[in-house]
């Protein structure tokens, strides 16, 4: 108590009774807090209300509008309705979600098709922690997002106070960056360094902590500093490196089977132009990862479409071939490449990032280079040359396997009982125009869709990837059609996931965003039960759900059109109502949860030529021919 | 890229800003790194923190740790060196 004693300092101003309070009860930390200015701000008995115009929140949301934001997405409560009282002063559009981690989801996926960070607001505790999942999605994803929380009164910091939570402690872990102010002079800084944070470099969410004794205080701006003291220039992708990029040329000009895996730094370099010409040069097949899938259209003859745990035959097989690899703007996620050895360690890897951390996480490669995706690509293109003698039979060998994949999962199609999700997909398909943004859920839906949902457009392909968050669909597709009121967006969505924030429908009629839904009902976590039925000796367990609740009175309930629709024929005219006359939709896919396999899979842990294939592909072979003779054992003389 | 990694003692030494907050966060960092932790030591200036980290481990992991650190928006400064090498393995 001595030491605290020494942090006294004589008062400028009577104490308010609640802070003596809190000074009898927690020594002299309040006193200094308040001495700060902090907690003085709520010493108005008004709270604020009557100095608008001159608050912290009015400042700061005049530095929001001059970041270009006009929207935000949010739920009030008492720490932080200060800051929406500003905002609505200042006519931003305020999404009210009905749960935090929506207005996150939607924040997420606004700055996935703005390519400019989502904001998204919430209270102190429970609000903010509400606000988690949403946040470590936007992180997994690289994905620009802003939150900005409001916090218990700097005075009572520490003190358990009501609603209070530790969110720079709790988010640290999950942000690029996140930051409390502690003085209002830090507020138009602190703002504008998480916004420009968030998109510079790879992007990624960043949070400001905001109290609301600070919020309330009143501030005239004078001589305020642009930025936190950030060195913004580490963000800037270094050059290629010259000597690396000519290494890559000549591995690539030599290899026998060139593959490109692309990642999703392809998208937000812009760099999917170069990737195909390479590819064209090359004749080198592309694949993708899961969210590498925005990247490069479908329908270019040499995408192969996502390799990995769910990924395209056609695709497995051209990357466990290949023998040298160009990966562009990918992390080498497990759940793209199976496993790291030996396949992968034994191929020549080049690979190219902006983050110098990804470069040998997980795969150790003959060629790093540290740049942006475009700029290494262009270096690149320079040393190749304009065309390269390279026989098709590769890709041919590797379209004959598409030819075959597609054949047998019609026949399987004709088999089912209920409907076959691929055959939905690819219905909705031919009726949305080629620039839908498509949203996902997060289960077997998501992954039917990796495998046939065909992205014509880069940066129309919204999925959780990295967190594989059930519950992302219904606000992201809220938050996509905020960013992109003209274009179509449809929400393909599962049972279970749906079920996690289908509370966030209330905005659909709310704020006129009509997004058609699409939801595959099987009624099961499928993938879990998918797991089970393989490596669990068919032990089925809380896998299965019961038939409640009907999804067509829950969008009757939010006055949404909703439909089951009995064949393809009224699926399409459905999507084509709702797309057309700027309708909402929830239409109801009955899946029977007994065929719903999502086939191909490769196994936790196993090769992707391992793969368990759809019924009738038993006897397909995914490894190459010449690359088997290739790798046969050397016979051993006698 | 194909190197020689080396198991030893390695030192990190980190400058940054935002006090303990930014301790916090380079710790949180750490925590993912493979590594076994043998001193920590901070000193806190005005705007500028210094941390001082000591761990034994591999030269990949280590080097993982100081770009993963180099890249958070606080850190200043990252410099990494092998103290003492413990035993060598080639892969």
């Amino acid at each position: 108590m001595l030491i605290i004693d020494n942090t006294f300092k004589p008062l400028r101003r009577p104490m308010p009774c609640w802070q003596l309070l809190g000074s009898w009860l927690g020594g002299g930390f309040v006193v200094k807090h308040w001495l700060n200015g902090g907690g003085a701000a709520e010493s108005g008995s008004r709270g604020g209300a009557g100095v608008n115009g001159t608050r912290v929140v009015d400042h700061a949301a005049r530095v929001l509008k001059e970041l270009g934001v006009r929207e935000v997405f949010g739920i009030t409560g008492g720490s932080i309705m200060g800051f929406f009282d500003a905002l609505a002063l200042e006519d931003f559009e305020i999404y009210m979600f009905r749960h935090e981690q929506g207005a996150a989801h939607a924040a997420d996926a606004y700055g996935r098709i703005k390519g400019k960070p989502g904001v998204a607001l919430a209270t102190s505790g429970p609000g903010a922690t509400n606000l988690v999942t949403g946040i470590a999605n936007a992180y997994f994803d690289s994905a620009p997002m802003l939150a900005i929380t409001g916090q218990v009164p700097t005075a009572v910091f520490g003190r358990d106070a009501f609603q209070e939570t530790d969110i720079v402690g709790v988010t640290a872990p999950i942000t690029k960056f996140n930051y409390q102010i502690k003085r209002a002079e830090e507020t138009g800084p602190a703002l504008r360094t998480a916004y420009r944070l968030a998109y510079e470099g790879r992007p990624g969410p960043t949070l400001v902590d905001f109290p609301r004794d600070i919020q309330l205080k009143h501030y005239v701006p004078s001589d305020e500093h642009a930025y936190l003291p950030i060195d913004f220039s580490k963000y800037v992708p270094p050059k290629p490196d010259i000597k690396a990029v000519r290494k890559a040329a000549r591995l690539l000009v030599s290899a026998l089977r060139p593959v490109i895996l692309v990642g999703n730094g392809v998208y937000w370099s812009g760099a999917w132009t170069q990737v195909l010409r390479i590819a064209e040069i090359l004749q080198a097949p592309i694949v993708t990862t899961l969210p590498g899938k925005n990247a490069v259209p479908s329908d270019h003859p040499l995408v192969m479409g996502p390799a990995g745990m769910h990924g395209r035959l056609e695709a497995d097989a051209a990357l466990a071939n290949a023998d040298v690899v160009l990966a562009v703007g990918t992390r080498f996620s497990d759940r793209t490449v199976g496993r790291f050895s030996p396949e992968l360690a034994e191929k020549k890897i080049i690979h190219i990032d902006s983050d110098p951390s990804e470069i040998g996480k997980n795969v150790t490669p003959e060629v790093g280079i540290v740049a942006d995706a475009k700029a290494a690509l262009n270096a690149l293109l320079r040393e190749l040359p304009s065309v390269t003698r390279r026989d098709s039979k590769f890709v041919e060998w590797l379209l004959e396997i598409r030819r075959r994949y597609e054949a047998a999962m019609e026949r399987w199609a004709r088999r089912m009982r209920k409907f076959a999700p691929w055959k939905v997909l690819k219905a909705i398909r031919e009726v949305a125009p080629k620039n839908t943004i498509a949203v996902t859920g997060v289960g077997s839906h998501q992954m039917w869709a990796e495998q046939h949902w065909d992205v014509y457009i880069p940066g129309t392909w919204l999925t959780s990837a990295g967190l594989g968050t059930m519950g992302f669909c219904i606000p992201a597709a809220i938050g996509a059609k905020v960013a992109a009121r003209d274009r179509p967006v449809i929400c393909i969505d599962g049972d279970g996931s749906f079920q996690m924030t289908m509370n966030n429908l209330a905005l659909i009629r709310d704020y006129n965003l009509p997004i058609t839904i699409v939801i595959f009902d099987n009624r099961a976590l499928m993938l879990v039960k998918h797991w089970q039925i393989y490596l669990y000796d068919r032990r089925i367990v809380a896998t299965e759900y019961s038939p409640r609740p009907d999804f067509t009175k829950i969008a009757e309930a939010y006055d949404i059109e909703a439909v089951r629709p009995s064949d393809l024929g009224e699926v399409r005219k459905w999507v084509d109502w709702s797309i057309r006359s700027r309708e909402p939709l929830v239409m109801i896919i009955d899946i029977d949860n007994n065929e719903d396999l999502v086939l191909p899979w490769v196994k936790p842990g196993d090769w992707l030529t391992n793969a368990v294939k759809p019924p009738g592909l038993e006897d397909l072979e995914l490894v190459y021919p010449e690359a088997k003779q290739y790798l046969a054992p050397i016979p051993q003389a006698s | 890229m194909r190197e020689i990694r080396v198991y030893g003692l390695y030192e990190l030494e980190i400058e940054a800003w935002n006090g303990i907050d930014a301790l916090m966060r380079i710790s949180n960092m750490a925590r993912r790194a493979k590594l076994s932790y043998q001193t920590l030591n901070a000193t806190f200036e005005p705007g500028k923190l210094r941390v001082r980290i000591t761990a034994l481990g591999d030269g990949f992991e280590t080097r993982w740790l100081a770009a993963k650190l180099e890249k958070m928006p606080e850190v200043y400064r990252v410099e990494a060196r092998l103290l003492k090498p413990l035993e060598a393995e080639t892969y």
